[in-house]
C-alpha cells in the first residue's frame, strides 16, 4: 500500500512499481489525487496482534467446499475491463457527433433554468415524460448488458478501494452497447420536443410581457378590459389556485383521517367509563355546585324568556353539523353516567383499600380526596368540634365588641350553617311507604333532630335574643347592616319556626331606626341606594307574607312597638319604614273589615287601634309633605302615595282633611 | 330559652377564615408587577385564586428616560366586570382603604 513503507510487510521493487503504475491509472480514471494520502507513521501496529495462526482445522469447522467466486467482483471487473474501455471510447465518439443534441439533454435537465418553469405550462409536459421513457427503457436494457462473462453483476462496481466511485463511468459504456435503442429514443425526443420546448417558453414569455403591457394600457385608458390571454391567464392561474387549495385541504383530511378506526367502539366506551367513573358523585349539588346552579338559573331565564323545547338537558347546539354528532354521543354518555352512578351507589368507594396479605391501608386518591402534601395540625385540634375547619369555635366569653371582622364572622358562621340545612333538606329521607313506617321511623326521626339541633346554631348565631341595651347598635341590626346579612335572611326564614320569625321580625321592628337603611341621607349616595334597594327586595317580602297571615292582635301590638320604639318622623322618611307602615296599616284594615281569615277584631281591640293610629297621624302631623324627595322620580313617589293612601284609609273626616291639605 | 351565642364567638380559626369574612365586600388585592385590585370578592380557594367583580386594576409603571436616567411614574386603569385572578401572583388582600 503506498505510505506504508514502515512497515512488516516488504514488497520487492517490481511489486512496488507495478503496484503505483495502476494506483496512477485509477488516479487518472477517477480523478482523485491519490498523492494526498499519506498516511505518514499513523500505523499503530495493531494488526501485528492479530492472532494469524492456528488455522488448521479450518477446513474440518467449516467445511472444505470453498467461498466460491460469487463475491469476488473486483476479479470480475478485471476480466471484463477492456471490453468496458472499447464502449467507452465508443460512447465518446458519439458524443461529439451528437453535439447539437447535447442541448435539448441540457434542457431537458433544466440547466438554463426556464426548464424548470417549461414542465408546469401547458406546453411541455411531454418532453420529461419522454426523459422518464428513456431511463425506462435503460433500466431494462442495463439488465441485459451486464451479462458479461461470467457470475452477474448487480450493476455496483464494487471495489476495496475506490468503492462506487467507478459506477458512473460504467453505465454510460453500457448504452453504447445497445446503440440502436439508443437513436431510437433520441429520435423520438427530436420528434415530440426537440426545439420545441424553447419557442414555447420564448412564446409564453412573451405572453407574459404582453400581459404587463395590456396592464399598463389597462391602467392609462382608465380600465376598459381587454379581452385577451390576460384573461384568461388570471382565470387560469385562479383556478390552479382553488385546486391548489382543495388538494391541500383533501391531503389534511387524509392526514387526520389516517389513523381512523384503530378504537372499536367498545374500547372507546371502556375508557369513558372509566374516565366519568372519577367524576361521578353522589350529591351534584355539593360537589359540583357551580355547574348546577348555573344550570339551573339557565333554565329558568330560557323558560321565562320563551320555551327553547326541552330545556332539561339540551346545550345551547353549537351548530347543526357538530350538533348531530354530539347528540348521539351525549345520549351515549348519559347512559353510562347513570349505569356509574347506580353502580357507584350499591359499592360505595372508600378512600383507603385493605390488600389482603398487605399490611396496613392503601389510600386511594381522586380528584374529591387529593393527596396531601402538607401534614400541618390545626391548633384547638379535632376533639370536640366536628371536623371541617370552619365550623365555629365554641364561645368563650369576653368584652363585647361590634367590630367588623366580628360581625362578619357571625354572617359567616350563619351561611355555613345555612348551607348545611340546605345540605339536609335535600337528604331528607322519603316518607315511608304504608307498611314500612316502624323502619323509617328511626331514620327520620334520626334526620328531624339532627335538622333541629342545626337549626338552633343557626338561630343562635344571629344573635336575635341578644337583649337589647348592651350594645348598640343591637348585634342583629349590625348583621343586617350588611347586604351579605340581608341575603342570607330569606334562606334563614325557611328554617325557622313561626315563633322563631315573629321573635325576629319583633326584634327588627324595635330596633328599626339604627338599619343602615333608614337614614334619610341614604338616598343620596349609590350605595346606599343598593342597599336600600336589597333590603327591600330580601326582607320585606317574606315578612310581607308572614304578617299578612298574623292575627290582628300581633299586627297592632307589632305596630305599638313601632311606633314606641322609633322616632316616626325619621323612620318615615326613608322607604324601608314607609314599607313596614304600609304594611301594617293596609292589613290591619283588612283584618278589621273580616277579611282574612280570623274573625272580626273585637271592640277593645279596634279602641286600641284607634288610638295607636290617632298617635301615628299626630306625630306625623305637619311631616307630610316632607316625605317626598326634592328630586324624588314618579317610581319613587309610589311608595310614598301608597302609604298615603293606607292612611286615608283609616283616617277619619278631620284626619283627611289635613292630609288633603298638605 | 336557649343561650344565645356570646357576643364575642367567632369561627376565625386560621388566616384563610380572614379571607372568607371579606366574601361579597369590596376588597384591595396587592399583586406582583407592581399591580393593585379593588373590586368585590366572590369566590377564592386556598391557592388565592379569586373571582372578582367590578374589579379596577392599577399598573404602576416606571419609565426611565435612556438620556436623563431619570424615572418616570406612569399609572394605567383598567376596568372589568368580573375577573379571575391566579393566586401565585397575590401578595395581600385586605380591606379598602378607608381613603
Amino acid at each position: 500500500m503506498l505510505g506504508r513503507q514502515g512497515g512488516k510487510i516488504a514488497l520487492n521493487l517490481e511489486e512496488q512499481q507495478e503496484l503505483d503504475r495502476q494506483v496512477q491509472k485509477y488516479a487518472l480514471e477517477t480523478g482523485e489525487d491519490f498523492e494526498i494520502y499519506d498516511y505518514g507513521e499513523t500505523y499503530d501496529n495493531l494488526a501485528d496482534d492479530l492472532e494469524e495462526t492456528r488455522d488448521d482445522l479450518n477446513d474440518e469447522t467449516f467445511g472444505d467446499i470453498g467461498a466460491g467466486t460469487d463475491f469476488d467482483f473486483a476479479s470480475n471487473t478485471r476480466q471484463i475491463a477492456p471490453a468496458l474501455k472499447k464502449e467507452e471510447e465508443l460512447y465518446i465518439k458519439q458524443n461529439e457527433l451528437a453535439g447539437a443534441r447535447r442541448s435539448s439533454f441540457a434542457s431537458l435537465w433544466g440547466n438554463d433554468g426556464a426548464g424548470q418553469q417549461d414542465s408546469f405550462k401547458n406546453g411541455l409536459p411531454e418532453p420529461s415524460h419522454a426523459a422518464s421513457s428513456i431511463w425506462g427503457s435503460f433500466s431494462n436494457t442495463t439488465a441485459k448488458g451486464m451479462d458479461i462473462g461470467g457470475g452477474h453483476n448487480t450493476g455496483f462496481v464494487h471495489d476495496p478501494v475506490f468503492g462506487v466511485g467507478t459506477f458512473a463511468l460504467s453505465r454510460p459504456g453500457l448504452l453504447n452497447g445497445n446503440q440502436p435503442s439508443f437513436d431510437e429514443i433520441e429520435a423520438q425526443l427530436k420528434r415530440t420536443a426537440g426545439t420545441q420546448p424553447r419557442l414555447v417558453m420564448q412564446q409564453e414569455r412573451k405572453m407574459m410581457s404582453l400581459e404587463e403591457v395590456e396592464a399598463a394600457l389597462m391602467n392609462i385608458n382608465g380600465g376598459r378590459p381587454i379581452y385577451t390571454e390576460a384573461m384568461i391567464a388570471e382565470q387560469q392561474a385562479k383556478q390552479a389556485r382553488l385546486e391548489q387549495r382543495r388538494a391541500e385541504r383533501q391531503a389534511k383530511q387524509a392526514e387526520l383521517a389516517k389513523h381512523n378506526g384503530l378504537m372499536t367502539q367498545s374500547d372507546k366506551d371502556f375508557i369513558n367509563r372509566i374516565q366519568i367513573s372519577q367524576l361521578v358523585t353522589d350529591d351534584p349539588y355539593a360537589d359540583d355546585f357551580y355547574c348546577q346552579v348555573y344550570t339551573a338559573l339557565r333554565n329558568r331565564h330560557l323558560q321565562q324568556m320563551g320555551i327553547p323545547g326541552n330545556v332539561m338537558d339540551s346545550g345551547a347546539g353549537q351548530n347543526d353539523n357538530r350538533r348531530r354528532g354530539n347528540v348521539r354521543t351525549e345520549q351515549r354518555m348519559q347512559q353510562q353516567v347513570q349505569k356509574i352512578v347506580s353502580d357507584a351507589r350499591r359499592n360505595p368507594k372508600r378512600t383507603n383499600v385493605t390488600v389482603e396479605g398487605a399490611l396496613g391501608k392503601i389510600a386511594v386518591n381522586s380528584v374529591l380526596n387529593p393527596r396531601q402534601l402538607l401534614q400541618v395540625s390545626k391548633r384547638g385540634s379535632t376533639n370536640d368540634a366536628p371536623a371541617g375547619g370552619n365550623s365555629p369555635k365554641p364561645p368563650s366569653p369576653g368584652p363585647v365588641s361590634t367590630k367588623s371582622h366580628t360581625v362578619l364572622g357571625w354572617i359567616e358562621n350563619v351561611y355555613t350553617y345555612v348551607l348545611a340545612l340546605e345540605q339536609m333538606r335535600r337528604q331528607q329521607p322519603p316518607p315511608p311507604r304504608i307498611g314500612e313506617e316502624d323502619l323509617a321511623r328511626e331514620a327520620i326521626q334520626q334526620w328531624n333532630e339532627e335538622y333541629s339541633v342545626l337549626a338552633r346554631k343557626m338561630w343562635n348565631e344571629l344573635r336575635i335574643t341578644v337583649p337589647i341595651g348592651i350594645v348598640h347598635p343591637h348585634p342583629f341590626i349590625s348583621i343586617l347592616n350588611y347586604s351579605k346579612g340581608k341575603k342570607v335572611i330569606p334562606r334563614v326564614l325557611r328554617h325557622l319556626l313561626p315563633e322563631q320569625t315573629l321573635t325576629l321580625l319583633t326584634m327588627l321592628v324595635a330596633n328599626f331606626e339604627s338599619l343602615n337603611v333608614c337614614k334619610s341621607e341614604a338616598y343620596g349616595d349609590v350605595q346606599g341606594n343598593q342597599e336600600i334597594e336589597l333590603f327591600m327586595n330580601t326582607i320585606v317580602p317574606p315578612i310581607i307574607s308572614f304578617v299578612s297571615v298574623a292575627p290582628f292582635r300581633i299586627v297592632a301590638g307589632l305596630l305599638a312597638l313601632f311606633i314606641e320604639r322609633n322616632n316616626m318622623i325619621w323612620v318615615a322618611g326613608s322607604k324601608p319604614g314607609l314599607a313596614f307602615l304600609t304594611l301594617f296599616l293596609s292589613h290591619a284594615e283588612i283584618l278589621k273589615q273580616g277579611q282574612g281569615n280570623y274573625p272580626i277584631p273585637d271592640d277593645r281591640e279596634i279602641q286600641q287601634w284607634n288610638e295607636l293610629y290617632n298617635r301615628l297621624f299626630s306625630q306625623l302631623q305637619t311631616h307630610f309633605s316632607e316625605l317626598f324627595m326634592p328630586k324624588a322620580t314618579m317610581a319613587e313617589d309610589i311608595h310614598v302615595w301608597r302609604f298615603l293612601a293606607a292612611m286615608a284609609v283609616g283616617a277619619s273626616v278631620d284626619q283627611q282633611h289635613i292630609l288633603v291639605t298638605e | 330559652m336557649d343561650d344565645h351565642a356570646p357576643l364575642e364567638s367567632t369561627g376565625i380559626e386560621e388566616p384563610l377564615d380572614l379571607v372568607r369574612l371579606s366574601l361579597d365586600e369590596r376588597i384591595y388585592v396587592k399583586l406582583r408587577g407592581d399591580r393593585e385590585l379593588r373590586g368585590r370578592l366572590h369566590a377564592y380557594d386556598g391557592h388565592l385564586n379569586m373571582v372578582l367583580g367590578d374589579v379596577e386594576e392599577t399598573i404602576t409603571v416606571v419609565d426611565v428616560n435612556e438620556e436623563t436616567m431619570e424615572e418616570v411614574i406612569r399609572i394605567v386603569k383598567r376596568n372589568c366586570e368580573m375577573l379571575f385572578v391566579r393566586g401565585d401572583g397575590v401578595i395581600l388582600v385586605s380591606p379598602p382603604s378607608r381613603a
